[in-house]
């Protein structure tokens, strides 16, 4: 079975120090001006890396989150070539454009791919590493994918595997700075407010389930979480034999670093007891997510539309008007047919039960006896009962 | 003749030369809004199979419809994109060549796709074109190369992008850019949220969408102060007045959005756009002129004639500044309601398919295919042998008569409720 290696995010020298063998560790770095998810200047984001390689940490990784417009691009990839990357150990990227730059770049060795949203299947992932290989050195998967799934790629794809381990759940993410619109809007004395980077709330809906949805918004834009939060620490040996290699452990917002020892000690000496001890202290419920089963493919079949019409190869038309007593009219499907008299139709009202029906008669609007329809026609034919707008004719195979 | 000097050096005449006319392209959420969209002037439509889509509460298209979908749009010089944009799992994408076969067969014009993994298998299975679908949220030039190198012949560009970043990608990568012009707005970049899968149990990025960012949240910020918002819900877009900039941009397609609606919004929309696109191609070099201030007002009228969000040009039009939250829990009222669709003519007058009930003395609007839209007073309503009625009703059958019978009044024709009534 394969080693597990953790990655974690740091955001403060502090959290350096909680790092047990720190030279052991791969670590996660990242600042406002490239990453929606950051609280760090692009200053202080270098002092840490400078840190980092005091502390002898080999694997010190930038984090390049954001999607971005050309202009973004541009803007921001000037940041991410400023950077020491004789000392760095990766780029993390999201934007297929920053894969494409990065990829080009002499100087940035490694790049992992945060293949998370939209990425579903094995073939598109491949797309990936046929194109950047050998650069392209680990796909980041989305914590949608079920451990099955995940198995099944991590045997077949050559480079390194993370997923999320523990951390918040990204629900949502948007460019807008709608937390601070909201704030200026509702509190008169925030209006004239410049300078504040960071704006963060919790928030609840009547018409969710959930209480408690997190909010956070740095220059790049909004962020929602959901209150419960993911944590895989009980399926580490699952993890190990779906084939992946790296798991990210994240606690950078609303003070969770303060838990980042204790899940560090987890990750290295898992034990149920000390692990339920730590639930019972933790501030949100922790979650598998989709891990064991992806419940939203299973949900996928069952949204799918049951209101489907017109489908079957002896579909004739469909039930446009009835008036009681009096006659039905048909308009005639997407080819035109032959109107024999007396022939027997199955239909299908739009509750779903089934008759058959004779039909002795045909006319067009203008009351004249017809024998063919064109395609689209309408024609009234006499009353029967049991029918309805939108019932549907299929020629019965036997006539 | 010899060309006079001015016509070929005037700048804008030069560029007007070089101009395609941009394609506009409509919602079809069924077969019946299908043939209202070309019938109203949609150079091509986009629409969901029964699988693999987007809208699983859309009605979608059976085999049976797409067939003649496809035959509708072909003999009216109409093209049409299937949709095959949700983020498939590796157990659907085993299913997918089989139906691409199917569906390439029956002549859809091209593929709607959001994954590298779908454009494999497509490309593999078929040569018909494959368009990258919005939710792949493509923003910027070194994305759409990528994309471009794996195959795909245009991008639907994420509607984060103005049109001046939609040009330039059109222009330096040498590749079709589509943008949406119009409807409803994600405030996430599109494919990037999941509320749904989390919290319903509904992938959205499948079909399963449960409007979550339409909710409205009471928040809470780190000072303990309260508000109560619908902070995460988007105006809907409105980009008539960019049309004339569009129009020069050589942006290929221009998309309105809103498969989910009615038949009365894919008319409407897809004949405001029409006129405006058309009118902006043939008089780009013109200074703005009262004519011109009137046609906008009259379109914007018919813009805002059907239920909608408070409008917004943002994103396409520039920054993403606050003024796209829209602060309501519901959409505005319509000032007009769908009476119903002409589906045949008939010597006594136009067979109208109700959606609506329609009784003798309403004031109606008939919504032709092309021309004007002609306000009439119903003297008359008979059933189709001819008996007459007083009131129909929503999924009847009614044979019109109008004040000024009129012999005009085409298939596809659309037909709302008066906004103001009858004359005074």
């Amino acid at each position: 079975m394969n080693q597990l290696q953790a990655s974690v995010y740091i955001t403060d020298e502090s959290q350096l120090e909680k790092l047990q063998s720190p030279d052991q560790c791969e670590i996660i770095l990242s600042c406002q001006q490239i990453s929606a998810a950051a609280s760090s200047t692009l200053d202080k984001m270098n002092a840490l890396i400078m840190r980092a390689q005091q502390a002898k940490i080999e694997k010190i990784c930038i984090e390049w989150d954001s999607l971005m417009t050309t202009p973004q691009l541009r803007d921001q990839w000037e940041v991410i070539i400023s950077l020491p990357w004789q000392h760095l150990y990766a780029l993390r990227v999201r934007d297929q454009g920053a894969l494409e730059l990065a990829s080009t770049h002499d100087q940035i060795r490694r790049v992992h791919f945060l293949a998370e949203a939209g990425h579903r299947n094995f073939r598109g992932l491949e797309v990936y590493l046929h194109r950047y290989a050998p650069k392209l050195t680990r796909l980041v998967f989305s914590p949608e994918i079920p451990q099955l799934q995940l198995q099944h790629w991590s045997q077949h794809l050559s480079c390194e595997k993370e997923i999320l381990g523990f951390g918040k759940i990204l629900l949502f993410s948007s460019p807008r700075p709608l937390l601070e619109f909201q704030a200026k809007a509702q509190f008169s004395e925030l209006l004239n407010q410049a300078g504040q980077d960071i704006w963060q709330a919790q928030g609840n809906s009547e018409e969710s389930p959930h209480r408690g949805f997190f909010f956070f918004q740095g220059p790049k834009g909004l962020l929602m979480f959901l209150p419960k939060e993911l944590s895989l620490l009980p399926y580490l040996s699952e993890i190990k034999q779906a084939g992946i290699t790296h798991i990210r452990l994240d606690w950078r917002f609303e003070a969770r670093d303060v838990f980042a020892e204790k899940i560090i000690s987890l990750f290295k000496n898992y034990t149920e007891d000390s692990y339920l001890a730590f639930k019972q202290h933790y501030p949100a419920p922790l979650i598998p997510g989709f891990f064991l089963a992806n419940q939203t493919d299973r949900q996928f079949k069952n949204l799918k539309n049951t209101r489907l019409s017109r489908s079957g190869d002896n579909f004739f038309g469909e039930v446009k008007d009835v008036r009681k007593g009096e006659y039905v009219v048909i308009q005639v499907g997407p080819h035109s047919q032959k109107l024999p008299l007396c022939a027997e139709f199955e239909f299908i009202h739009p509750e779903g039960k089934k008759g058959f029906w004779k039909i002795s008669e045909w006319a067009n609007l203008e009351g004249e006896k017809i024998t063919e329809a064109r395609a689209g026609q309408l024609i009234v034919v006499p009353y029967r009962t049991q029918l309805s707008t939108r019932t549907q004719l299929f020629l019965n195979p036997s006539n | 003749m010899v060309p006079q000097k001015s016509d070929i050096c005037h700048p804008m005449n030069m560029n007007l030369k070089r101009l395609e006319k941009p394609e506009l392209l409509a919602p079809a959420g069924n077969l019946e809004k299908l043939k209202v969209a070309i019938g109203h002037g949609a150079d091509a439509v986009y629409l969901g199979g029964e699988k693999f889509g987007l809208r699983s509460a859309a009605q979608n298209f059976s085999p049976q419809d797409l067939e003649e979908g496809v035959r509708f749009a072909h003999e009216h010089g109409a093209k049409v994109y299937l949709v095959v944009n949700g983020f498939l799992f590796d157990h659907e994408l085993a299913e997918l060549p089989s139906y691409a076969r199917i569906w390439s067969e029956m002549g859809v014009d091209a593929f709607i796709v959001s994954d590298p993994g779908s454009i494999e298998v497509i490309k593999e299975t078929v040569s018909t074109p494959i368009h990258l679908s919005t939710q792949a949220s493509c923003l910027n030039e070194a994305s759409a190369r990528f994309w471009k190198s794996i195959g795909v012949k245009r991008l639907i560009l994420g509607r984060e992008c103005s049109w001046q970043q939609a040009k330039a990608i059109k222009e330096n990568v040498g590749i079709e850019v589509e943008v949406f012009i119009h409807g409803a707005l994600c405030m996430a970049y599109s494919g990037h949220c999941v509320i749904s899968n989390y919290t319903q149990g509904r992938d959205s990025n499948r079909g399963g969408c449960a409007q979550s960012c339409r909710f409205p949240y009471e928040l809470t910020f780190e000072n303990d102060q309260k508000c109560q918002s619908t902070f995460l819900s988007s105006k809907d877009l409105n980009t008539l007045a960019l049309i004339p900039a569009l129009v020069e941009s050589g942006i290929d397609s221009l998309k309105i959005e809103g498969r989910m609606k009615t038949a009365l919004y894919a008319g409407v929309t897809t004949r405001t756009y029409r006129e405006a696109i058309d009118y902006a191609y043939t008089h780009s070099s013109e200074a703005p002129s009262a004519t011109n201030a009137e046609k906008s007002s009259l379109w914007a009228r018919e813009l805002a004639s059907y239920p909608h969000r408070e409008y917004t040009a943002t994103g396409l039009g520039g920054e993403l500044f606050s003024e796209s939250v829209f602060a309501q829990e519901n959409a505005l009222e319509a000032q007009t309601q769908y009476v119903g669709q002409v589906l045949e003519l008939t010597k006594s007058g136009p067979v109208v398919d109700l959606r609506s009930n329609l009784q003798v003395g309403d004031w109606v609007e008939l919504i032709p295919p092309s021309g004007p839209i002609l306000k009439h007073q119903v003297l008359q309503l008979k059933g189709v042998r001819g008996e007459e009625i007083n009131k129909g009703h929503p999924n009847q059958l009614v044979v019109l008569t109008l004040v000024d019978q009129i012999s005009y009044a085409p298939l596809q024709t659309l037909i709302r409720r008066a906004v103001m009534g009858g004359p005074k």
